[in-house]
């Protein structure tokens, strides 16, 4: 609750009743958004949180958790020219250092080359999916958070790099080609390290047209698992079996440990929204060194005067392999010692595995700047045909016995999005 | 008795007031060198989707109060959204450095002043208060 009072001190700068951009100067605005959110989980043995990257969550550090949607940003603008702008994103949440201090989201100079045309240079959120520019402004999106089983599937927010930003009208068509590079850096809870993605080159495309709105995206990059403590034991346990003649050891210090490994997303999206009904619809593929991730959702809401009720199911599956034996992976021999395997094993199913989630939820506009929401969600876990480790979906911190099986959970989320 | 009748007549003048009809109207100064437009080229001027009238001259939209009647009136009329819907939208804008909501002026005579003086602006005021120094653009 401590870690809370940055954020909430900050939040209560802000609740009074002119909540509108802040000008400092002809060329110099500031505006801001957050939630305070809270989260109630029916199962005390794992905690539900929106992306492995955060270090708890609600179920079983504690039943209830502020730390999956509670959020503050704080955004400055300036635009000495008509051509140039700066722009600088503060934003505070649960990290996974545990803490919630304030981490630099954008920061980055913008050069309008025509009309039609702006490259940005600086530190971006890539355009990895059609949410990613404002995926923590939850006032900008009808549910208390973003879809997690797709959202989480590159958990990269910012990168530091360019793109540019090509919007050409194609008769009634607007259309958006991105293109950017950059590298990033995943920063793994518990102080265990992190995942430098470097080498990102991707590309973001979209065409809207009245209230329809379709993208398309593609990332390729370079992974490398970056966790000294673990990384070393593991390397050095697999190299015992190496020395013993184990050649399926040799080949899993390669394989199993990530470095510079390819990593690529690819994502189609589409959106509908005539002011009265929305929906909208996104799925993803991400292959890494071992892991074959698909995740997809779909999602509806009517508007009701100032009610938006919502619907939501959101699905990750894994088809990674899951036990290393023989000939999982090419390029290691078919026999392992009982032990390479058992240790290759484990190694795989520490991935996110499958899950999926059924969502209800209602928003209500307390005011133009100010929205009070509350959702269900209905989370399934479902292990590999039954080996034990691969039960926990995305789950973090779970006991032996969730990750053993199958787990349906039960999520009250609560939520007050504001922006100024 | 009497009270009564008063307070009927109070109570017919309010709902009178109430319920009468604004004209909202898209307008711009005398000089400026924007003709009729349509509901859409008009959504799209004050939503930061272009930034120039059809001819290709600079279209700068500028906004009334968040309090004030026309503007509910005229996005509705020309967008379709509500206040939060476009608070959400310019949400999008704003924190993705897209772009920023139109400059908001105080009232309808500072609109007014705007435009005379400068014709690349594009307000809404009130059908009655348009005189020979502003050109309606849009009755949506």
């Amino acid at each position: 609750m401590k870690k809370l009072t940055f954020a909430m001190a900050l939040a209560g700068l802000v609740s009074g009743p002119a909540m509108a951009a802040i000008e400092l100067a002809p060329d110099l605005s500031v505006s801001g958004f957050g939630t305070i959110g809270a989260v109630h989980s029916n199962n005390n043995q794992a905690d539900y949180a929106p992306s492995v990257l955060y270090p708890t969550g609600a179920g079983r550090t504690s039943s209830t958790s502020y730390g999956p949607d509670t959020k503050f940003g704080v955004q400055l603008e300036w635009k000495p020219t008509s051509r140039l702008s700066f722009v600088t994103q503060a934003l505070s949440k649960q990290y996974a250092n545990n803490s919630y201090s304030p981490q630099i989201e954008w920061a980055y100079g913008k050069f309008a080359v025509t009309s039609e045309l702006d490259v940005r240079v600086g530190r971006i959120r890539p355009a990895i999916y059609m949410l990613s520019d404002y995926l923590d402004v939850n006032y900008a999106n009808p549910w208390v958070r973003a879809p997690s089983e797709f959202y989480s599937s590159l958990s990269v927010s910012h990168m530091d790099g360019i793109d540019l930003m090509w919007r050409p009208k194609l008769g009634p068509v607007s259309l958006l080609v991105q293109p950017y590079a950059g590298h990033a850096k995943a920063i793994l809870p518990q102080s265990t390290g992190s995942i430098p993605i470097d080498g990102i080159l991707g590309i973001n495309l979209s065409g809207s047209m009245g209230d329809f709105t379709l993208r398309g995206g593609y990332l390729q990059s370079k992974a490398t698992l970056d966790t000294p403590g673990s990384t070393a034991s593991l390397a050095s346990a697999f190299a015992v079996g190496c020395r013993a003649g184990d050649q399926a050891a040799c080949g899993a210090i390669t394989t199993l440990i990530p470095n510079q490994a390819k990593l690529t997303f690819s994502s189609l999206g589409a959106s509908y929204d005539n002011s009265k009904y929305f929906a909208s619809g996104e799925i993803g593929k991400r292959n890494g060194a071992f892991d074959a991730l698909t995740s997809w959702y779909v999602s509806g809401g009517t508007r009701i005067g100032k009610w938006t009720p919502y619907a939501t199911y959101g699905s990750s599956k894994n088809n990674g392999p899951t036990q290393f034996t023989a000939g999982t992976f090419a390029g290691i021999p078919a026999f392992g010692l009982p032990s390479t395997n058992a240790l290759g094993t484990s190694v795989l199913v520490a991935y996110g595995m499958d899950q999926h989630t059924v969502s209800l939820g209602v928003r209500y506009d307390l005011a133009t700047n100010l929205a009070l929401k509350t959702q269900w969600d209905h989370v399934t876990t479902v292990p590999k045909s039954g080996q034990a480790g691969t039960g926990a979906g995305l789950f973090r911190n779970s006991t032996t016995a969730f990750s053993a099986g199958a787990n349906n959970v039960d999520l009250i989320s609560v939520s007050l999005d504001f922006v100024f | 008795m009497k009270n009564l009748k008063k307070i009927t007549v109070l109570g017919a003048l309010l709902l009178a007031v109430g319920t009468a009809h604004a004209d909202v109207v898209a307008v711009v100064g005398a000089k400026s060198p924007a003709g009729a437009l349509t509901k859409d080229q008009v959504a799209d001027i004050f939503l930061g989707k272009t930034g120039t009238f059809p001819d290709g001259s600079q279209a700068v939209p500028i906004d009334q109060p968040q309090s004030s009647a026309q503007r509910e009136e005229f996005y509705t009329k020309t967008t379709g959204r509500s206040g939060a819907q476009l608070k959400s939208y310019w949400a999008k804008q704003v924190f993705s450095g897209k772009g920023a909501a139109p400059k908001e002026v105080p009232g309808e005579d500072e609109v007014k002043k705007l435009l005379i003086s400068n014709p690349n602006l594009i307000g809404y005021i009130d059908k009655s208060r348009v005189d020979a120094s502003l050109k309606i653009v849009l009755t949506p």
